[in-house]
């Protein structure tokens, strides 16, 4: 916590400072994060997004928490994993839970034919869906044809979505060392503006060809790359260093 | 201010406002808030639609069948209800002193674990001396078989000593079984839709809540029968399960990763979040603590457990139960049951009387109980599971 308070608070103010987002805090390390900061004293509040782990009945308390500390946190958004069959009484629970100056975003756990529609119902609740693009298993990273359903259900929908996981590098690869192949966020990118232009997203999410997916980042149109960034809103990193550095490389940055 | 005035219920205390376990009371289903039992069949009216037949039934099996959803919507009422400054209407407190225990569910396949690598490198260095204590596959594999269903009994359930067939000098002897056991465990409580290849990241929808197990053991009848084919009627005659169900939920604090296997797992096994637990285990006899397990030290989770349990195919549904295997650390006081504790009954225990003891005598009470972390520094409570032992009849 030592560090990720420090890093944050340093690329705040650092030359990136413009592609850094939310600080991610899970629920349940809450008073951690509080007194990090209340050493670390930040000349103003840390923009958060908390991730509920704690289940819905812990929605309530965490954000009090946050709220208390206004001097110290500004709580832009709340994370909640959710069943792949979530339904509507559990998303207006949420709602009632999270004020509405908010965000939320709620991630249908992926698996099975009823995951679209959950990702259908938190869009239709006003949610952002969210999508896990990896993790320590090979089951953890969605096929190119799950995440390109994903995007087709949100692209209708004209709503905004969050991804997370495995997503440190812009282009897809497969790393050596697990042998399990990542999807890149580039890749995510072009995809959602191709979802959003009627192209073919499925091979917008199989590129490995860097260069191929910066030219075609960078041909979009004012509008279109705003429209894109309405849609493909947010992702979750562990590492501001990593996206930089590849996207210097392929002269986007 | 809460309404519940009882000091038990306190954040302080295990079970205060975090915990909220579920059990059966006369009245139904009900909500353990301190030293009292909340029944909610009075109070359903405080409850959305979809809940209100759920918490007004007997018993929590249908709540069981309704799903994580349910489950956590549930849970988020309840943590309202109970911290208002005032009753909701028709909320009456019953003391648990006046409440008799009752199995809460009603128990469909029950699956036992042997998981603990302490627990199985102390039995196989008794039950087997010449061999490694573990074998080959235990590194790979969460390690079980299938129990008797019919013979989970509820906390306070007098367990009666059983008979069979033990190896004598000359041949089998039959009888009352003369090293009778203990094995402190931690149980899973199965609901959700009827699910088979249940990835880990899906276990949280299909593990309802948390027991304490004590899974009586007949060490005698279990030697002479165990090989070929594992636990029989050593085994078969009861299992003790405790009577309020902690959620899932209220362990969020408690997650914790367990110890690293010596080899990497099966892809299905993998877990990306895992649900090592940190509970802190008690056992009394006759009210001396003889053991403190700790269940951090287990190797498999119930999430790898669950995956395990139905990646060729087999469905678990609602009231299916599963138990952890013996939980035992890597010390002596750590030792769940009490054939790892006496070691075989060379090093028998001296209880607070005096008295020593190597096995269960008639007349012996066992008690397990159980504590968590819990946020903002609060423990998590398990109900205790207890059992005295009567003479075979």
């Amino acid at each position: 916590m030592v560090d990720a308070v420090r890093g944050h608070l340093d690329a705040r103010t650092g030359e990136y400072a413009g592609v850094l987002g939310l600080f991610l805090c899970p629920a349940s390390r809450l008073p951690e994060l509080i007194t990090e900061l209340i050493k670390a004293k930040p000349v103003k509040p840390v923009a958060l997004s908390l991730v509920i782990d704690t289940g819905l009945g812990g929605v309530p308390k965490a954000v009090s928490i946050v709220e208390s500390r206004a001097e110290l946190l500004s709580l832009r958004m709340v994370e909640m994993p959710a069943p792949s069959d979530v339904d509507e009484v559990w998303l207006e629970r949420v709602s009632e839970f999270v004020p509405e100056d908010v965000i939320r975003v709620v991630e249908p756990r992926r698996g099975g034919a009823e995951w679209l529609d959950g990702v259908g119902r938190v869009i239709e609740h006003g949610s952002w869906p969210k999508i896990r693009c990896g993790g320590l298993s090979q089951e953890a990273f969605p096929s190119v044809d799950q995440v390109a359903d994903f995007l087709s259900v949100v692209a209708s929908g004209g709503v905004s979505f969050k991804a997370t996981a495995g997503l440190h590098n812009a282009v897809r690869h497969t790393d050596e060392e697990t042998g399990f192949t990542h999807h890149g966020f580039l890749n995510l990118l072009v995809a959602t503006a191709r979802a959003l232009s009627g192209k073919d997203v499925r091979a917008a999410l199989s590129e490995t060809d860097g260069e191929a997916l910066a030219e075609e980042a960078k041909a979009l149109s004012d509008p279109a790359a705003h429209a894109v960034r309405g849609v493909f809103a947010s992702y979750g990193s562990c590492s501001l260093g990593e996206p930089v550095a590849d996207l210097e490389k392929l002269g986007l940055l | 201010m809460t309404w519940i005035e009882d000091p038990a219920f306190a954040s302080d205390r295990p079970f205060g406002p975090q915990t909220l376990p579920y059990g059966v009371t006369g009245d139904g289903v009900a909500v353990r808030v301190g030293d009292h039992a909340l029944p909610l069949r009075p109070i359903a009216n405080s409850f959305s639609e979809r809940l209100t037949d759920l918490v007004s039934a007997d018993t929590l099996d249908p709540l069981l069948a309704a799903g994580r959803p349910a489950w956590s919507e549930l849970r988020a009422r309840l943590t309202e209800l109970v911290n208002d400054t005032v009753a909701p209407r028709g909320g009456t407190l019953v003391p648990l002193a006046e409440v008799s225990n009752r199995l809460p569910f009603t128990v469909a396949d029950y699956v036992d674990f042997y998981c603990s690598r302490h627990h199985a490198e102390n039995v196989g260095r008794i039950f087997r001396p010449n061999d490694a204590p573990l074998l080959p596959n235990w590194t790979h594999l969460p390690v079980g078989y299938h129990g008797r269903a019919g013979t989970v009994v509820v906390s306070g359930t007098d367990v009666v000593r059983p008979k069979g067939q033990r190896k004598g000098e000359h041949g089998p002897v039959f009888g009352p079984s003369v090293r009778l056991d203990i094995e402190a465990e931690v149980g899973f409580v199965c609901g959700g839709p009827v699910a088979s290849q249940v990835p880990t990241s899906a276990a949280a929808e299909h593990v309802f809540g948390v027991v304490l197990v004590n899974d009586w053991s007949a060490r005698d009848i279990q030697a002479w029968e165990y090989q070929p084919l594992g636990p029989f009627l050593g085994k078969s005659f009861a299992t003790s399960v405790g009577a309020w169900i902690t959620p899932l939920e209220a362990l969020a604090l408690a997650r914790v990763e367990p110890p690293a296997l010596p080899n990497e797992v099966l892809p299905y096994l993998v877990e990306d979040q895992p649900w090592g637990l940190d509970l802190s285990i008690e056992v009394s006899w006759n009210d001396t603590v003889v053991s403190e397990p700790p269940f951090a030290q287990m190797s498999w989770t119930f999430a790898q457990q669950l995956a395990h349990m139905t990646v060729n195919g087999a469905t678990v549904r609602p009231g299916d139960f599963f138990a952890s295997g013996t939980v035992s650390g890597p010390e002596k006081w750590h030792r769940g049951s009490f054939l790892e504790l006496t070691w075989s009954g060379k090093e028998p225990v001296t209880l607070k009387d005096g008295s020593q003891r190597s096995f269960l005598e008639d007349g012996d009470t066992v008690v397990i109980t159980a504590t968590a972390p819990g946020e903002d520094g609060s423990v998590v409570g398990f109900a205790e599971v207890a059992g005295t032992v009567l003479a075979a009849d």
